[in-house]
């Protein structure tokens, strides 16, 4: 998708758009993992103190991705991607579990949703 | 807390197992038939497959084979082994889809949803043969709360509800239909599938193992090994409890993103009502999170207040594993809900990762032949508990 202005009153979160409002869960887990600590702590620093005015604006529309206007849906997989780092950050200040045993990259993704 | 068997009773057994089970080439041999050939295994759900002739292929490679289930037009899902009658081609070649009968693309024998013979081309040629007589070679089929079981036996030795035994009225009323598959992630573990298994049914690697992640929401000061808050055998499978520290403190975006979801991962519902599944934290808890539910051999089922876990463990050979963990959870209700979830996908994630990080090295070690057994705590009884089972269909138990 191409990257369109993230709608009204969150003009400031522009910047993060490009990297991180990614489609799919799998993208947003390699953007954690190949990201630097600085890039991951400016998105949440930045993110933290807006998230619940992002989900409360998302609460609008419904649980469909592909039905979201584009500037919403941009807000929606920054917010995805916001979830993605904030975990493992917000305990540890770092960018993974320490598990050199078995690597982000080994889980595979299988599609997901409605129904079962 | 934990220490007697809820079921029974009767208290918690530890011991010693031997080591031989997860390692042995010719012990996992003789598992895949006298095991994974006879007991009842679960495939799926029910709502994979929603209209006449939608279908599903699953490979169930501990048994050679290949499963079609489809659902007929009757509403009933049958299993068949996916394998064409004629001479042996493999039939459906699509994971998955709607048919209203399957062509074979060697000769084009056709069959129809409930299995049968429907087209023979060049049938005069066949006099020896009855078409009508003609079926797909199928497995028995039964579903308990939505979960599609298949047997390999041509002649089960049991029912699925005499196998279940006592875990089948235990969810009555768990609304696992209206949740929705929320997370599947899967992969090729080298440890053999017991292995796999046990790391994943106790509690007692929680406070060390997760302690960068969920080892403060199960194990506070009031509970430092986090035992459980109960345990249950019933029959060949059983359950546990698994205890919650209530004084657990979310970091903010957890707090928040708890908030907004419809299925926050804890905390549990503070007073489970007397509407929920009696099987569901039978002791009705309140510092509880979620029960661990093994329904031998293979299939975890684990259930919480507003949502449910899967895991599948799927042996390929005796050093490797198929993993399967499905997170089921309320649908969101709306976008904000949906990003809220996923912050409870990441955590999963980061859980399991974990879980899986110490099984590859122990099946190692195992295979060096230095142990010959290991030690359970009480708190590991379901380990003991799983293998004196397996050991009793390894012994050819009618
Ligand atoms: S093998 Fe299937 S039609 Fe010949
Ligand atoms: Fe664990």
């Amino acid at each position: 998708m191409s990257i369109v202005n993230l709608p009204e009153g969150f003009e400031d979160l522009q910047r993060f758009v490009g990297k991180w409002s990614l489609a799919t869960e799998q993208e947003r887990m390699q953007m954690r993992v190949h990201s630097s600590m600085d890039e991951i702590s400016e998105f949440y620093n930045t993110l933290s103190p807006r998230i619940e005015e992002m989900l409360a604006h998302l609460e609008q529309f419904p649980a469909q991705l592909e039905a979201l206007p584009e500037a919403d849906q941009q807000l929606a997989t920054l917010g995805l991607s916001f979830m993605e780092c904030s975990r493992i950050f917000e305990m540890w200040g770092a960018q993974d579990v320490h598990c050199a045993n078995f690597p982000p990259e080994r889980l595979g993704f299988a599609p997901t949703g409605s129904p079962a | 807390m934990g220490n007697v068997d809820f079921a029974t009773g009767a208290p918690l057994r530890s011991g010693t197992v031997p080591v031989r089970p997860y390692i042995d080439a010719d012990y996992y041999e003789a598992e895949r038939k006298r095991v994974f050939g006879r007991c009842w295994l679960n495939l799926a759900r029910e709502e994979e497959l929603p209209a006449p002739g939608d279908y599903l292929v699953k490979d169930l490679e501990v048994l050679e084979t290949q499963v079609l289930l489809v659902r007929g037009d009757d509403q009933q899902i049958r299993a068949f082994h996916n394998v064409c009658l004629h001479r042996g081609n493999r039939l459906a070649r699509d994971r998955c889809g709607n048919a209203r009968g399957f062509m074979c693309n060697f000769h084009g024998w056709v069959y129809d949803t409930k299995g049968q013979l429907r087209e023979l081309p060049d049938e005069d040629q066949f006099p020896h043969l009855d078409p009508e007589k003609i079926a797909l070679k199928s497995l028995a089929c039964h579903i308990w709360n939505g979960f599609v079981f298949v047997n390999a036996d041509p002649e089960p030795q049991t029912s699925l509800a005499q196998f279940l035994g006592e875990m089948n009225g235990a969810f009555d009323g768990f609304p696992f239909a209206d949740m929705q598959l929320t997370a599947f992630y899967h992969a090729e573990v080298n440890a053999n599938w017991k292995l796999v298994g046990d790391a994943l049914q106790e509690a007692y690697h929680a406070p060390i193992l997760h302690r960068q992640t969920v080892a403060d929401a199960v194990a506070g000061p009031d509970n430092p090994h986090c035992h459980l808050a109960s345990m249950r055998l019933h029959g060949d499978h059983h359950g546990l409890s698994v205890h919650g520290n209530l004084h657990h403190q979310p970091t903010p975006i957890e707090q928040i993103a708890f908030d907004y979801s419809a299925s926050p991962i804890y905390p549990a519902p503070a007073a489970p009502s007397d509407s929920q599944a009696p099987g569901v934290n039978p002791r009705r808890e309140s510092a509880w999170i979620f029960d661990i539910n093994v329904l031998f051999p293979n299939f975890h089922l684990d259930p919480s207040g507003t949502w449910y876990g899967t895991y599948h463990l799927w042996p390929l050979a005796v050093d490797r594993t198929r993993w399967e963990f499905r997170i089921y959870m309320n649908p969101p209700k709306n976008a904000g809900d949906m990003v809220a979830q996923e912050y409870t996908k990441v955590f999963g994630r980061f859980v399991q990762r974990e879980d899986l990080s110490t099984v590859e090295a122990t099946h190692e070690m195992l295979r060096s032949g230095a142990l010959t057994e290991l030690h359970l705590s009480a708190q590991e009884m379901p380990l003991l508990h799983s293998l004196e089972v397996l050991e009793s269909y390894m012994q050819g138990r009618p």
